[in-house]
C-alpha cells in the first residue's frame, strides 16, 4: 500500500531545494521512504524518529539530486505568511528555512531584544511582611513602558546618569479607613492594603522630562500586585530602571513568550472506515479528522485539519489505529507565535529581532575577516604559539 | 563575591578578539574558530550553513564550558579551499538569508495592508 502522498512528497516546493540534477546526470526520484525522511520528522507513537535534517550536499548524489544550498533557490522557496495579528501577539508561518534559522530567531526574540526594567532598589523603609529581596525581585519583573531606544546601557561601576537610568519611587503607608464596613474585605477597609504597580511614581531626572514627557514612564500593567499591607506597615523605596537584555535576566525579555511549532502532517496509511472512522473522529480532541462520505452507506476517515494537531497521540495510542496513522512534522515549516509583554508592538518585535540577527552576522563577517588578516600577518609566529600551547 | 560582572557575558573585553582561528595540529586543512560571547544562536546557525557547503568535509560547534562565554566552531575544508574561505562564505550567506527573510516579512506586511504604524512603541 503506497502512502497516498508519496507523489506529493517529492515534488513539493517546500523541499524542492536541490531537486534539479547536476549537469550530465538525470534525476530520478527518491524512494518514498527517503523522501519522507527528508521532508518530515516522524513523531512515532512513542518518540520522535529522524529528528536531524539531511544537510550534506551530496546526500542524494546516487539519485542525481543536488542537495547543496543555493541562495537563489532559498529566495524562491522561502515564504512568510502572517496568520493572525493583534496588539499583543502575532502568529506567522515561515516556510523554506531550516531549524537552526527558526531557532536563532526565537532565541533572539527571547534573549537579545532590549527592554528597560527595574534593576537596583534602594529600600528606606519596609515594615511589610514581604522581605526586601522578594519585593525587589517582584519590582524587577514589572514591565515598564520605557522605549529602550532612548536609553543607553549602564556599565557596571559607573554612576547612574540621565541617559541610562530612570528613577521610580514607591511610598506607601497602610492606614485604616474611617467609616469602613468591618465585614468588608481588607482592600476596602484599609488604605493601600494592596500595593500595586500603579503605586510606582516616576521621578524624572535631568532632561528626561523633555525626552519622554509625552509618554511618562509607568508600568504597562498597573494592576500587578506587589505586596499586601496592614495598618501601620509602610514601604518606602527608590528604584532605578536600566536597559538590559533577556540574556542577562529574564525580566528584560520583551516577550511573554515566543515559540514555534513545526507544521503537522497527518497521514492515514491504511483506510479507516465506518464505525472505526467515526470513533477516530470522536477520539481526536483537536478535530484533525473528519468523515468522508463515499455514498452507499460507506464512510471513511480523512485528515481535515492537520494544522490543529497538538501531538497528543490519542489517535495512535489505541491498537486499532496505531499502525494506520502516521504523525509527522514538516521540517522546514514553522508556525511562530510571538506574544509581546506590551513594550514593543509584536510586528516591531519581529523586525527588531531580524535586524539584530542581521547585524550579528555582519559583525561576525568583519570579525572573521580580522581573524583572517591577523592569521596571514603572523603566519609562522602563530604556528609557534600553537605548538607551545599544545605541548 | 565570585559573581563576574554581568557585562562580561555579553561584551567582549578590550584586547580580546571576537573571532580567533586556531589551526588544527592533527587534521589537514582544518581549524577551530573561537568566537567570544556567542552561543547556540550563532553556533548552530553557522554549523548548519557550513554543512551545506560542498567544500566542507567536517563542521561542528560546541560551547566548551557553561561558565565560559565562548563558542568553538571546528571546520575542515576539502582540498582547494581553506577553513577561512568557507567560514567567511558561511557567515555572509547566513546574513543574506536573514536579509531575505526580513524583506519577505516586509512584503507580507505590505501585502496585508499594514505598514509603518507598527513602528510605534506600545
Amino acid at each position: 500500500l503506497a502512502p497516498p502522498c508519496a507523489a506529493r512528497l517529492c515534488g513539493s516546493s517546500a523541499m524542492a531545494r536541490g531537486s534539479k540534477a547536476p549537469e550530465g546526470t538525470s534525476a530520478s526520484e527518491l524512494p518514498a521512504a527517503v523522501a519522507r525522511q527528508r521532508q518530515f520528522v516522524d513523531c512515532g507513537p512513542d518518540a520522535p524518529v529522524n529528528t536531524s535534517s539531511i544537510e550534506h550536499p551530496d546526500a542524494f548524489a546516487a539519485y542525481g539530486i543536488d542537495n547543496a544550498f543555493h541562495l537563489e533557490e532559498f529566495k524562491k522557496n522561502m515564504r512568510i505568511t502572517i496568520v493572525h495579528r493583534n496588539e499583543e501577539e502575532i502568529v506567522f508561518d515561515i516556510q523554506g528555512v531550516t531549524a537552526p534559522m527558526a531557532n536563532a530567531l526565537r532565541r533572539i526574540l527571547l534573549a537579545e531584544v532590549p527592554t528597560v526594567a527595574i534593576e537596583n532598589v534602594f529600600i528606606l523603609n519596609n515594615t511589610s511582611v514581604i522581605q526586601d529581596e522578594v519585593l525587589a525581585h517582584r519590582l524587577g519583573l514589572v514591565p515598564l513602558n520605557a522605549d529602550p531606544d532612548l536609553f543607553e546601557y549602564r556599565r557596571a561601576g559607573e554612576e547612574p546618569t540621565q541617559d541610562d537610568t530612570a528613577v521610580m519611587r514607591l511610598v506607601v503607608s497602610c492606614l485604616p479607613k474611617e467609616n469602613a464596613d468591618p465585614n468588608a474585605p481588607p482592600e476596602e477597609r484599609y488604605e493601600h492594603a494592596h500595593v500595586t504597580a500603579a503605586d510606582l511614581e516616576w521621578i524624572p531626572q535631568g532632561n528626561q522630562e523633555e525626552r519622554f514627557g509625552d509618554r511618562p514612564l509607568a508600568p504597562l500593567h498597573p494592576d500587578i500586585l506587589l505586596a499586601k499591607l496592614r495598618p501601620g506597615q509602610r514601604i518606602e523605596l527608590e528604584a532605578h530602571c536600566e536597559k538590559g537584555v533577556g540574556r542577562t535576566h529574564a525580566k528584560w525579555s520583551p516577550v511573554s513568550t515566543a515559540y514555534y511549532r513545526m507544521h503537522p502532517e497527518v497521514v492515514i496509511e491504511e483506510t479507516i472506515e465506518g464505525e472505526s472512522a467515526s470513533r477516530l473522529v470522536e477520539t481526536c480532541p483537536m478535530d484533525v479528522f473528519d468523515i468522508e462520505d463515499l455514498g452507499a452507506g460507506k464512510t471513511r476517515a480523512r485528515v481535515a485539519q492537520p494544522r490543529s494537531c497538538t501531538l497528543c497521540r490519542e489517535c495512535v495510542r489505541h491498537k486499532e489505529w496505531r499502525n494506520k496513522i502516521k504523525l509527522l512534522r514538516k521540517r522546514d515549516h514553522f508556525i511562530f507565535s510571538v506574544e509581546s509583554t506590551g513594550v514593543y508592538d509584536p510586528v516591531r518585535l519581529v523586525r527588531t529581532a531580524l535586524s539584530l540577527l542581521i547585524r550579528k552576522c555582519e559583525y561576525h563577517i568583519d570579525a572573521v575577516r580580522s581573524a583572517a588578516s591577523e592569521d596571514n600577518e603572523e603566519g609562522g609566529a602563530e604556528d609557534e604559539e600553537m605548538e607551545e600551547e599544545s605541548s | 563575591m565570585n559573581v563576574p560582572d554581568r557585562f562580561d557575558y555579553i561584551v567582549v573585553p578590550d584586547g580580546v578578539p571576537k573571532v580567533r582561528e586556531e589551526k588544527d595540529t592533527k587534521l589537514v586543512n582544518a581549524s577551530t574558530f573561537i568566537i567570544e560571547r556567542e552561543d547556540h544562536t550563532v553556533g548552530n546557525l553557522l554549523r548548519m550553513q557550513l554543512l551545506q557547503d560542498p567544500r566542507v568535509r567536517f563542521a561542528a560547534y560546541k560551547l566548551p564550558h557553561p561558565l565560559l562565554p565562548q563558542l568553538h566552531v571546528k571546520v575542515q575544508a576539502k582540498e582547494g579551499s581553506s577553513p577561512l574561505d568557507v567560514m567567511q562564505d558561511a557567515v555572509s550567506t547566513v546574513g543574506k538569508e536573514f536579509e531575505i527573510l526580513g524583506a519577505k516579512f516586509e512584503e507580507e506586511m505590505r501585502r496585508k495592508g499594514e505598514g509603518e504604524e507598527h513602528d510605534r512603541m506600545l
